[in-house]
């Protein structure tokens, strides 16, 4: 029969359930009656008649069970009855069933919650074109093992014209920015990219135009800017809001486009919210320390393309590797060969990182071992639930004894019996899957918040979205999984046919008989305690070592201290001069605030992981030995009281957000 | 080996149901009394087979049941062999006779 032809009687099968028993009914009865009749023709007395026609049948129920089974159907009609009666069996023991649920939901929620944040790290795809061919091209440090740089301008562009290895080949960096608009200031993650970094990634925008070449030119400095489309609701504009303008970094920026909802470039985790070409990198960047985008040794970008057609990665390496040779050669001042001819930077091709904008292709490995690591730490904590609530399953088992062997009496196959309690089961993982789903939407949203507090930026996390279809269907095979690892043991033994003995032998035997320390019910409890000592251990370790790190003796007293953020970046007309005396006004009235002791400035805060780079050099050391860039560090800019008492005179320091060169006195 | 018996008891049910319903409509206890006439006897056709191999004939739509009168006067469901079920009965029947074939081709060449 055709497929559609089944489905049709499927359906009207499963509507019409009411008739088809009804007709099954009289057509049996009419079966009966007609073999009684028979039998009284042949002289035997009516009752006795009737009597043997049904034996002859084999039992009437049994018959009517066979023949429903070949209705098309019947199975999703089977289980709609089974979850029926399973919800109504768990209604009745409420207590049991609050206790089981809250034990699934916070088994499978912290499992649904780790896995969105693995999902949104590791298992989703860019929301461009063709993901899967995105690649990205390294710079490998050959003078140390497995070290990689990023790439300057200049040598990205020689290698975009290199059209024998790529189709596309697109460069960018992500910077910190505050951007005014709708009538306040955020300093939200800005990405500079270059003129064909939309193209590359094969998304064309939803309002107007990417950046031109002449925009990406280093120092062209033309003041366009692409916002994203969570960004343009943030700030409150329409699709007409091209056109409009921004107050970036003290400069007015003219929006020139919009990108698509759910882009979000080749970055996974967060989203830019602001493009801005390559060509403004000087005018935003403060911290390179006055680098230009157009020196070779200014290594600031990221590099996403795509192959030519037909060109394995292999074959795009073995190319490369004489790109290298040739480049090395052209840039002898930046690129010195090594001895064996191996030039310092070797260019290659690897997958694109996870997080898009790592210059390093062996952060990915990192990333899915401690995916791989909490996955299956949140996997235990699944396995004791569902171990915990198989338990408690098998503990009903002696309450549900009655209710079991009159099934089996009256004829309920060992399958249907299994089947109907599998049944129940499934339907008490599949309440704890949504009350799961609530909790990690919950939890999600917690660690973001958490997250969004320490960040010095706004971001846009991309793990919040619970209903996304990859985290929903893994909910639901967590559910499955559990409902197996929980449910199949104690339904086998509940609908075993010789019960009684089966639990008698269990009471008698776990005491006093060494040997049967590892019967089903113990073992539960030995997984179980091993796996929560387990859990535990790591916990306590891993919060110890939180707690340490709270604790270092880091010289500094916290206690007490009040932090005042200013952000002077989009004040129009100031230089540095009347910045700096701003902070210093600001600081003089703040040190007259009763109660106040002692006031400082500084750049960024110690320990915020926001510390602009410089580049520190010995006065007395030629220039140039180490292939160009001196030493790379870490720095802060900081004045005052504060800072006075542990370093009394504090050398020429710089003013982050003015660039003012100062000493203080 | 009882499975294997069985599953070819199973087929073969359904090929005497289709071709005794090629005769015309008839309903379940006829069916069954007509197939031990025609095979004297030796196939004795169960409630328990009869029905759920009915029932699933209908299903696959090879037969259409209908409630009629029987000639003693009782409502019955009789069931007529279908367009398509005469055309599965056509297949069965193919299929029937060359196992037979092959079957006399094995016994008979010793």
């Amino acid at each position: 029969m055709q497929l559609a032809a089944r489905m049709k009687r499927r359906i009207s099968n499963l509507l019409r359930r009411e008739r088809l028993e009804n007709q099954l009914d009289e057509e049996l009865r009419a079966y009966v009656d007609e073999m009684a009749e028979r039998k009284v023709r042949d002289g035997m007395a009516p009752g006795e008649a009737r009597r043997q026609a049904l034996i002859e049948l084999g039992g009437l129920q049994q018959v009517k069970e066979e023949v429903r089974e070949t209705w098309l159907g019947h199975g999703i009609a089977t289980l709609a009855r089974d979850a029926r009666y399973a919800l109504r069996t768990l209604l009745r023991r409420p207590l049991f069933t609050a206790a089981a649920v809250a034990t699934l939901v916070l088994g499978i929620g912290a499992n649904t919650a780790v896995f969105s944040l693995v999902n949104a790290t590791v298992l989703k795809p860019l929301a461009v074109r063709d993901p899967g061919t995105l690649i990205g091209c390294y710079v490998r440090d050959s003078r140390k093992p497995d070290s990689y740089r990023a790439c300057s301008y200049p040598n990205y562009s020689d290698l975009r014209a290199r059209s024998d290895v790529f189709s596309h080949l697109s460069a960018h960096t992500l910077v910190e920015v505050s951007v005014d608009a709708g009538g306040r200031t955020r300093h939200v993650v800005a990405d500079l990219v270059s003129s064909d970094y939309f193209d590359t990634l094969g998304v064309p925008l939803a309002g107007g135009r990417a950046f031109t070449a002449g925009e990406e030119t280093p120092g062209s400095a033309v003041p366009s800017a692409i916002v994203s489309d969570a960004f343009r609701g943030k700030i409150g504009g329409g699709t007409g809001i091209v056109g409009s303008t921004l107050r970036i970094a003290g400069r007015v920026f003219t929006i020139v486009g919009i990108t698509r909802p759910g882009f979000t470039g080749a970055t996974r985790l967060l989203s830019p919210d602001v493009y801005l070409p390559l060509g403004m990198y000087e005018a935003v960047d403060d911290s390179g320390g006055g680098r230009r985008l157009e020196a070779r040794d200014t290594r600031v970008l990221a590099m996403v393309g795509r192959l030519r057609p037909g060109l394995t990665r292999e074959a795009a390496d073995q190319r490369l590797a004489a790109v290298s040779a040739r480049m090395a050669a052209l840039d002898p001042e930046h690129s010195r060969p090594l001895d064996r001819g191996v030039p310092s930077d070797v260019y290659v091709v690897g997958p694109l990182t996870r997080l898009g904008d790592s210059i390093d292709p062996s952060d990915n490995g990192a990333l899915m071992a401690s995916s791989a690591i909490v996955l299956c730490l949140s996997g235990t904590v699944l396995l004791i639930a569902a171990l915990n609530v198989a338990a408690m399953m098998l503990a009903r088992t002696t309450q549900r004894r009655k209710e079991i062997a009159i099934r089996l009496a009256i004829g309920a196959g060992r399958d249907r019996l299994i089947a109907q309690l599998m049944t129940e089961s499934l339907v008490l993982s599949l309440l704890g899957g949504i009350g799961a789903l609530l909790v990690a939407g919950a939890v999600t949203a917690v660690l973001q918040q958490s997250l969004a507090r320490v960040l010095p930026v706004e971001v846009e996390f991309l793990f919040s979205s619970t209903f996304d279809p990859n985290v929903l269907m893994a909910t639901l095979v967590f559910c499955f999984a559990t409902t197996m690892v929980f449910g199949l043991g104690p339904a086998w033994q509940l609908s075993s046919p010789d019960l009684a003995p089966t639990l008698k032998n269990w009471a008698q035997t776990s005491v006093g008989r060494p040997w049967r320390l590892f019967s089903p019910p113990n073992l539960l409890v030995i997984g179980q305690l091993a796996m929560a000592a387990l859990l535990l251990t790591v916990a306590v370790r891993q919060a110890g070592t939180a707690f340490q790190a709270a604790r270092v003796d880091t010289g500094m007293r916290v206690e007490n201290v009040m932090v005042l953020q200013v952000d002077q970046s989009n004040a129009p007309g100031l230089d540095g001069k009347r910045a700096l005396q701003i902070h210093r006004d600001l600081e003089a009235r703040l040190a007259d605030l009763p109660g106040v002791v002692s006031t400082g400035i500084s750049a960024t805060l110690p320990f915020s992981g926001a510390a602009p780079s410089v580049s520190v050099r010995p006065l007395t050391a030629a220039p140039a030995r180490d292939g160009g860039s001196g030493l790379k560090c870490r720095a802060n800019i900081a004045s005052g009281s504060r800072f006075e008492r542990s370093i009394p005179r504090w050398p020429c320091v710089r003013c982050g957000p003015c660039g003012a060169r100062w000493t203080v006195a | 080996m009882p499975e294997q018996s069985t599953e070819l008891l199973k087929g073969t049910l359904d090929l005497l149901i289709l071709r005794t319903l090629a005769a015309g409509a008839m309903h379940g206890s006829a069916i069954a009394d007509r197939v031990t006439h025609l095979t004297e006897g030796v196939f004795q056709i169960k409630a328990g087979s009869l029905f759920p191999a009915l029932h699933r004939l209908e299903q696959e739509g090879w037969i259409q049941g209908e409630w009629t009168e029987s000639a003693e006067g009782r409502r019955v469901r009789a069931y007529t062999l279908t367009r398509d079920g005469r055309r599965q009965l056509g297949t069965e029947n193919a299929v029937w006779t060359r196992i037979v074939h092959a079957m006399n081709c094995v016994l008979e060449s010793a």
